[in-house]
């Protein structure tokens, strides 16, 4: 445990050197909310919790972890661990550990709109369905900046793919509008089949298909398993 | 012997060898050099004795271990301060010392109050609560050498530690390198620079073209090469010997006794001539470079 809190520690300062990044993402949780409500209504809002969720558990392995290992790669500060009693896990989950003040910090802000809304079925059925993502996009981010042999290259890299993978496929909006042929191509897409497992468990999608997503998730963890594994070495190279 | 290295070979995915035979062993107590130019092979001997490369052949250990049966066992055992480390930006000097000495097992108190020791050890006392953004390369590259030297490990692996340093910055490395032995631990570290190999080594082993090319102390080193003196010569107008080493307006000659050297310099006709005792430097560049063997 006193390694993880170590890698915690270490992982966490920049946070604590530069909080302006938490207020930033104050502004887009309430940005978005009053999108969402402008347009959709309290179903807009609604919407908005799940896409929250889905947002914060991807970023945070695809862009905070993978990002900040990626870096210690480069800073050769990998090497130090690797020459000392840490092991792989206690990396990855320290640098997880230190990370979640995101997610607990979009929590709380999305906290008056959840009690206003009374909202804690889908509170709890996002926790659920971000629960393989988190793991999707911790291995998944690894994968990528693993091979990232050039400094300047992993923001570039992992920064529009974590936008893309949310900005883009139904995750601030249901699958259920999409024709049913649509909605089997773009749920193959991690994000999306996360939201639409959060949506369908709060009864918030019409689509009635739990299975679909579900296999699609367990599918890239069983990927994201073999990409890191290839990649992510832990010395002996 | 608290270190061995045996025949120590790597051949990268690349077919490139960055080691071919590489032998020593260093002792407590002890600072043990690896010298050699670049791309010698040194950093690459130091990734096998530290278990970030799997050697290709040959084996070495750590405290009796070997680094490649018994990883994790070593891994406990040593401490790695890697060539161009770059400290995290956000990281104060006690950020980085203490999160890393939790890592090595101590609770916060207790390497808080260890952190406390090496920061004033190595100068950063007045600045350890400062982001290591704002601290200069120098500074940045001593909180790296701290937080190793640090961790309660018998062996500390230190890879140019001293590369970037101006001259009062190495000499706080230096003097804290020399307080850690003292203590009884294994220091082993790589180097280009001769004089840092002269004063802080007290075995130095000579890398070459991925082999180990000769060992010893310095003293026995320069004892080595058949050599006691050499004149330096500028600007030579008559020069009454056929092999020197030629660095345009000034040569150098290797002779054996000082009262040779003093019956030569009488036959030069130069600017200025001077004779000086055979360095580590000379005793490098006849045993690795071949330079002063007539090869160059």
């Amino acid at each position: 445990m006193g390694k993880i809190k170590g890698v915690a520690y270490l992982a966490s300062r920049w946070i604590r050197r530069q909080p302006m990044w938490l207020v930033q993402d104050l502004f887009i949780v309430l940005g978005f909310a009053l999108l969402m409500f402008v347009w959709g209504g309290i179903n807009g809002l609604r919407n908005v919790l799940v896409a929250w969720f889905i947002s914060g558990a991807w970023g945070m392995g695809i862009n905070l972890v993978a990002q900040s290992i990626g870096w210690d790669k480069q800073q050769k500060i990998t090497d130090m661990f690797i020459a000392s009693p840490v092991k792989p896990f206690h990396y990855v989950f320290g640098y997880f550990i230190s990370s979640l003040i995101f997610l607990v910090a979009d929590f709380l802000y999305m906290l008056i709109l959840i009690v206003y809304l009374n909202a804690w079925s889908i509170v709890l059925a996002s926790l659920i369905a971000v629960a393989p993502l988190l793991l999707i996009s911790n291995l998944v981010g690894l994968s990528i900046v693993m091979r990232i042999k050039k400094p300047t290259n992993i923001s570039a890299v992992t920064n529009p793919l974590q936008m893309m993978l949310i900005i883009l496929p139904p995750v601030f909006y249901p699958a259920s509008i999409l024709p049913e042929t649509a909605r089997y191509f773009v749920l193959l897409i991690p994000t999306a089949a996360s939201a639409e497992i959060a949506r369908q468990l709060s009864g918030l999608s019409s689509w009635h298909n739990l299975w679909y997503p579900t296999v699609i998730l367990a599918g890239w963890v069983i990927l994201g398993i073999l990409a890191s594994s290839r990649v992510v070495k832990w010395g002996m190279e | 012997m608290s270190v061995i290295a045996e025949h120590l070979a790597k051949k990268y995915s690349n077919g490139v060898w960055g080691a071919i035979d590489v032998n020593f062993s260093a002792d407590k107590s002890r600072i043990t050099v690896l010298l050699g130019p670049n791309g010698a092979g040194k950093t690459t001997t130091v990734g096998m004795l530290t278990t970030l490369l799997k050697p290709t052949k040959g084996r070495a250990l750590i405290e009796g271990y070997s680094t490649v049966d018994n990883v994790w066992k070593v891994r406990n055992l040593i401490a790695l301060c890697p060539q161009d480390i770059r400290v995290d930006g956000n990281w104060s000097p006690w950020d980085a010392l203490k999160g890393y000495l939790m890592i090595r097992g101590l609770s916060s108190g207790e390497a808080m109050e260890e952190s406390e020791k090496y920061l004033k050890l190595l100068d950063l006392w007045t600045i350890r609560k400062t982001p290591a953004i704002a601290l200069s390369g120098g500074q940045r590259k001593r909180i790296a050498v701290a937080m190793v030297l640090a961790s309660d490990v018998p062996v500390v692996f230190l890879d140019e530690p001293s590369s970037g340093l101006d001259v009062e910055a190495r000499y706080i490395v230096w003097k804290s390198l020399r307080e850690e032995a003292k203590k009884g631990k294994t220091i082993i570290l790589t180097t280009h620079d001769m004089k840092e190999a002269e004063i802080l080594g007290d075995y130095v082993v000579m890398i070459g073209k991925g082999k180990t090319v000769a060992q010893g102390t310095p003293e026995e080193l320069k004892h080595r090469i058949p050599y006691t003196h050499k004149i330096v010569v500028k600007n030579a107008r008559k020069l009454p010997i056929k092999e020197h080493i030629d660095l345009g307006d000034r040569k150098v000659i290797y002779v054996r006794g000082k009262e040779e050297a003093m019956e030569l310099a009488e036959k030069i006709e130069a600017t200025s001539i001077g004779i000086e005792e055979i360095t580590l430097e000379d005793a490098y560049l006849y045993l690795v470079g071949g330079v002063a063997n007539g090869e160059n």
